[in-house]
């Protein structure tokens, strides 16, 4: 309670001396923090220009002390975070699914197994005994498969290929996380940003690639169910990838450096990632605006996430996010 | 007569300082170039001493996960896709110029000729989106099963024409630039051939000539100059362009001779890669290959310049 008040003193503060707040890096937040940004300016007249120049540019920039804060969808480990003086803490989250189309078939799933056999090179056909053994019902065609990726270096496949890897240990041609890695299969195309990839599958058949979650709803793609760690098929949903961020092992002591994806859980979605605020260290002042921002976010922006297809953070993650700001405030 | 002295003065100085002021407007470009090429030679400078200057441009593997940065593909791919443009955008280009000046109809000659000017003018993104939505699955269902069909049984072309005709590959990206350039070569080339003075047509009309040795044997030796430097510039936007090529090329670091295989190009690698470089080496690779494009610009229109020009020179005007 004391930790609460103490918070909104210090938030109160900060409202009369700087009106303008600078920001830059992942692309995949941009409209989330955007919306949220033209709503809190209208409340508090506070400014929050942020730019969508990429999560690597974002790094440098805020490395560089050339913005108040930058927006990573690869997280970065303690010892950088040390390094650079920087502080850490996700945003919000959002999920990545496999987008299909097949002629004739509709509600396509598939078991880790097929995903594994697929994206090492094993499984090359719609009409692999693996993947009808999934689907007992569909009439898969004899079709290749024709795996779509992202042709630019993206958070989006660095999420992944972080499940990839955590789920089909040893099998493919990569075994560390990328945000463009070398696939190592022959039946491969890749688009550019997920509207590219969107446009393939969309437009050719055998195809199955991924996208963010908001753009497989916008572009009225079929999207396959997965196996999650459980053994569950699941479908793609907002609760499902709030599930993962309950389960995941992250706090103020691993500047919530965390891999969000194939995590257990019964209803959690496997492929989910997140974007996380980079805030330089020495400049409490500064800092103190632009937590102000995030904490309104937090606390009136679910709605305005849900709406873009974001996943709020669940309420233990925000408050022990809030707790390391009163803490950096108080203590530091 | 002092008055008319000191106003003579007066126009010196007047005349003087124009002169200069003009000067430092051509001098700021050039500073800018040469600023250019300093800053880029300098942030460039970290790879090659890392890696090495020759095994830079000659390196085949562009990995960014292991550090490996090889610029072959890169420089590779940017010149197919201008080889390719070139060899459709020209001769398309002299046609539509052809047709406008000499045998078009007067009234559809301004709408022809404005339609092909707005062309021109299309931003390139544009150009990408329409690539990637409309010519991709043209190509990929018709246009290149069909190339491979006809040309599968001659030696060469058949390995030219095949590859996992996906649709985005270097010939889609070629054939995307060739529409953008058209329009360039069209209207200078046209603009040449509507200059070429009509006594020089009437006397080879007058000799028995018909209407397309005057056109081929006259009005194109007249015009030569103006239509190589038209092909020239088209040249430059071609090496240079970015977005229309990254959306339909796939985007894969691959020297192949299979024209529907997936390729990259210098540019199309910068719009990926440069704002998620992570690593040092990486921000300066992709800056080193933007130096390297300038440098094969330069080398290009250098050379376009000297050998064609004074060719075109010696023969004719």
């Amino acid at each position: 309670m004391l930790k609460r008040l103490a918070l909104a003193g210090l938030l109160g503060a900060s409202f009369t001396f700087a009106v303008e707040v600078n920001g830059a890096g992942s692309s995949a937040i941009a409209p989330l923090i955007q919306s949220w940004a033209n709503e809190y300016s209208s409340i508090t007249g506070v400014q929050v220009n942020y730019q969508a120049v990429g999560s690597g540019a974002g790094i440098r920039m805020v490395s560089q002390r050339m913005v108040d804060f930058g927006a990573t969808d690869a997280p970065l480990k303690p010892s950088q975070l040390k390094r650079k003086n920087l502080m850490q803490f996700p945003i919000a989250a959002f999920g990545a699914v496999f987008a299909y189309n097949i002629p004739g078939v509709d509600n396509l799933k598939l078991s880790t197994r097929a995903v594994c056999g697929i994206f090492s090179g094993r499984i090359r056909y719609w009409d692999d005994p693996t993947i009808k053994a999934d689907n007992p019902n569909a009439h898969l065609p004899h079709l290749p498969i024709l795996v779509v990726v992202r042709a630019d270096k993206s958070g989006t496949t660095y999420t992944v290929t972080s499940y990839l890897v955590k789920a089909c240990d040893g099998q493919l041609r990569f075994h560390k996380l990328s945000k463009k890695p070398y696939w190592g299969i022959p039946n491969l195309v890749a688009g550019k940003g997920n509207a590219g990839v969107a446009a393939i599958v969309q437009k050719k058949y055998g195809t199955l690639g991924y996208v963010e979650y908001t753009y497989a709803v916008k572009g009225n793609l079929e999207v396959a169910e997965l196996q999650n760690r459980d053994g569950n098929f699941v479908k793609p949903s907002l609760k499902g990838f709030q599930s993962a961020l309950k389960y995941a092992d992250w706090g103020p002591e691993n500047g919530f450096y965390a891999n969000l994806t194939y995590q257990p859980g019964p209803d959690t979605w496997p492929i989910v990632g997140a974007t996380w605020a980079l805030l330089p260290k020495e400049r409490k002042e500064r800092d103190k605006v632009v937590t102000a921002f995030f904490n309104w976010g937090y606390t009136f922006g679910d709605k305005m996430a849900e709406k873009l297809y974001y996943a709020p953070l669940p309420e233990n993650v925000k408050e022990k996010v809030r707790a390391m700001w009163v803490d950096y405030f108080y203590n530091y | 007569m002092v008055g008319e002295k000191k106003r003579h003065k007066l126009f010196q100085i007047q005349d003087f300082v124009f002169e200069k002021f003009l000067l430092l407007f051509a001098l700021l470009f050039v500073l800018i170039l040469v600023g250019l090429f300093l800053v880029l030679f300098k942030e460039s400078l970290y790879t090659f001493k890392e890696i090495g200057f020759l095994k830079f441009i000659f390196g085949t593997q562009w990995d960014p996960d292991e550090d490996m940065y090889g610029a072959l593909p890169h420089i590779y791919g940017t010149v197919v896709t201008t080889v390719i443009a070139i060899l459709i955008a020209a001769p398309l280009g002299f046609g539509i110029a052809i047709f406008l000046s000499e045998l078009c109809p007067k009234n559809l000659k301004t709408v022809i000729g404005t339609l092909v000017e707005i062309l021109a003018a299309i931003p390139s993104i544009i150009y990408g989106i329409w690539g990637l939505y409309v010519l991709v699955p043209l190509m990929s269902a018709y246009v290149e099963p069909l190339l491979h069909k006809t040309f599968g049984h001659i030696p060469i072309l058949n390995e030219l024409f095949s590859g996992q005709m996906f649709g985005t590959d270097y010939f889609t990206a070629g054939v995307v630039l060739a529409f953008m350039i058209t329009p360039f070569i069209a209207s200078v080339t046209r603009d040449a051939l509507n200059i070429v003075p009509p006594i020089l047509k009437e006397s080879a009309y007058g000799l028995g000539a018909t209407q397309s040795e005057v056109i081929v044997k006259v009005m194109f030796p007249y015009a030569k100059l103006a239509i190589l430097g038209s092909v020239i510039l088209a040249l430059g936007r071609a090496l240079g362009e970015t977005m229309a090529v990254t959306f339909v090329i796939g985007n894969f670091p691959n020297i192949t001779v299979h024209l529907f295989d997936p390729g990259t190009t210098i540019t199309s690698t910068i719009a990926n890669e440069f704002g998620e470089a992570d690593s040092q080496l990486e921000y300066s690779a992709l800056i080193a290959l933007a130096f390297l494009l300038l440098v094969v610009d330069f080398v290009v229109l250098w050379i376009a310049k000297k050998v064609f020009l004074k060719k075109a020179q010696k023969y004719n005007i």
